[in-house]
């Protein structure tokens, strides 16, 4: 590694031209980061949602629900009708009902063969085998500039295109519309989904392409300014809706393939579950997940919350503290603390309210550790 | 203010070019550090460290790029500031994983880090300049893979690739001088 360091300082050493070019890169790197910050939808109402979560997380209710969908799969008008968005919980469960009448094609029962991937594409790949772990990468991406969003979409067309990318030539672009969104905000509107194509996925003729006439629930990523989505992650984020409404994820990752053959309102309960609070809740999530570990004690004459991560991500021994806390009253953050959106939601939280939170996604979970690397 | 005036003042000895410098480099020699070091904190303390070294050069020095001059000092103290964080078994993040991306252009002890330096500076001018930002984005600013795809739209995989066929290209310039 000591020589590594050598190469890595080399290049500091480069013309101020190439350095400076590179530096220009990132400070408007930097600037689009901060508009995005400004004008992500989530943000118009975390702050309200994390003022709620004192009361909701304690109540341990998940089954924050976004607005109706705006019509079945089976009507086909996916546009009509569209609700106000995140119009507020489900107590009676009537959305979930209106969630279940969605239908989407016959769908076949077989599991993604990450082994069709092209080996150059394989390198870079991070198959992603719980929901939690793509809602944190959501949460990174709106801070970078990226819209990310789960949808509901039925798709209308698709028509093979050529691509440059390290996948492969082939792919698709499917236009699809959307039948629910997290946020509530493109329901009624149409989307453009780029693909490539993953061929033979599952040895036979399967492929991870859209179909025409399909109901899925996506994660879906897009740049600004870009005029079609892709799909996070593809063969992760890529559940389909049949003809009885139940859902094939076609994972073979346990924390995917558990909404096999569940209704689409428990796939989507989740989902709304954890993005509905990208500041904390899906952080915590994963945090927990790699065995965060949270410590109270006593400084001087204070209480002090001691978050520890792990710094390498799954070895707790490994652990270091990267945050304190104070408790007075309520948490407050102290000056000179990490200036990271997911420390502002704690403030303003009990003690008590703090640990239920945590509880409360520990029950979620319903376990602890990581398991990332399960199969 | 453009960069000879900002020179100027520090010329002059004028404390206003701290705040000049603060006010138009500041978040991005921040970024720099942060993403070495993987702590606000230690990066806040060498962006403070950054001016200073800067008022102690300027005079004599009179930089003819100043984002570069001011870039390549806070990543000298933030490389630093990271060794001496390894000692102490602290670090990680993208500082760590970009070390290993490098594994394979290790130089050898014997290797001058200004001959290194000689070559990786001529085999980038030779790049696209999409591949040459990229690379630099990742081994000079230490930018995450996802931050970088982000930036460029591109998929992670993809950066991932292109980054890895510079390095391979890289390598065989390195090895063909001798420095590998």
């Amino acid at each position: 590694m000591k020589s590594s360091m050598k190469t890595m300082r080399a290049i500091g050493n480069i013309d101020d031209d190439m350095f400076e070019e590179a530096a220009s890169l990132s400070a408007a790197g930097v600037r689009r980061k901060e508009r995005r910050i400004t004008l992500a939808p989530w943000m118009k109402w975390a702050a309200p949602v994390a003022a709620c979560l004192v009361i909701a997380v304690a109540a341990a209710v998940p089954q924050l629900m976004g607005p109706p969908p705006a019509a079945d799969g089976d009507a086909g008008g996916y546009g009509a009708g569209a609700g106000t968005p995140n119009a507020g919980q489900d107590p009676n469960g009537l959305i979930a009902a209106r969630l279940d009448t969605i239908r989407g094609l016959p769908a076949e029962d077989y599991t993604w063969d990450e082994g069709s991937i092209p080996a150059e594409a394989e390198f870079g790949r991070m198959p992603t085998n719980e929901l939690r772990y793509l809602m944190r990468e959501f949460g990174d991406r709106n801070n970078r500039g990226v819209l990310a969003s789960f949808a509901i979409v039925k798709v209308e067309s698709t028509k093979p295109i050529k691509l440059d990318s390290v996948f492969g030539d082939e792919g698709q672009l499917a236009t699809c519309g959307v039948m629910y969104d997290v946020l509530g905000d493109s329901v009624g509107q149409e989307l453009k989904i780029e693909q490539n194509l993953y061929g033979g996925c599952t040895g036979e003729d399967e492929t991870n392409l859209l179909r025409e006439g399909g109901v899925y629930v996506l994660s879906l990523l897009s740049q600004e300014g870009q005029d079609h989505w892709t799909v996070y992650g593809d063969l992760d984020g890529l559940f389909e809706v049949d003809g009885q409404g139940l859902i094939h994820s076609h994972s073979r990752y346990p924390g995917m393939s558990k909404y096999d053959g569940r209704p689409l309102s428990e796939l989507w309960a989740d989902i709304e579950y954890l993005y509905a609070r990208p500041l904390y809740h899906s952080w915590l999530a994963e945090e927990i997940g790699y065995g965060m570990d949270i410590e109270f004690v006593n400084e001087d004459g204070q209480d002090v919350v001691h978050l520890y991560e792990p710094t390498h991500g799954w070895d707790v021994a490994d652990s270091e503290a990267f945050a304190a806390l104070v408790v007075n009253d309520v948490i407050t953050i102290p000056a000179g603390a990490p200036a990271y959106n997911h420390f502002r939601p704690f403030a303003g939280m009990t003690k008590g309210e703090f640990l239920s939170a945590i509880e409360d996604i520990k029950a979620f979970l319903g376990q602890e550790g990581d398991d990332r690397n399960a199969p | 203010m453009d960069d000879q005036a900002i020179i100027e003042l520090f010329w002059q000895r004028s404390e206003d070019a701290l705040a000049e410098v603060s006010a138009r480099f500041g978040r991005y020699c921040r970024t720099i550090a942060v993403n070495i070091l993987h702590s606000v904190e230690d990066a806040d303390e060498c962006v403070s460290d950054t001016w200073l070294r800067a008022w102690n050069a300027m005079p004599p020095a009179r930089p003819n790029k100043l984002a570069a001059f001011l870039g390549r000092i806070t990543r000298n103290l933030a490389l630093d500031r990271y060794e001496a964080m390894r000692a102490q078994k602290r670090g990680g993040g993208e500082m760590e994983l970009a070390l290993e991306e490098l594994a394979d252009l290790a130089a050898p002890e014997k290797a001058g880090e200004g001959e290194i330096s000689h070559a990786i500076n001529a085999f980038l001018r030779s790049e696209a300049p999409e591949h040459r930002n990229i690379f630099l984005k990742r081994y000079l600013c230490l930018y995450s893979i996802k931050e970088i795809a982000a930036e460029y739209g591109y998929s992670e995989s993809k950066v991932k690739s292109l980054l890895l066929r510079v390095r391979n290209r890289l390598k065989i310039e390195l090895e063909s001088e001798g420095l590998l």
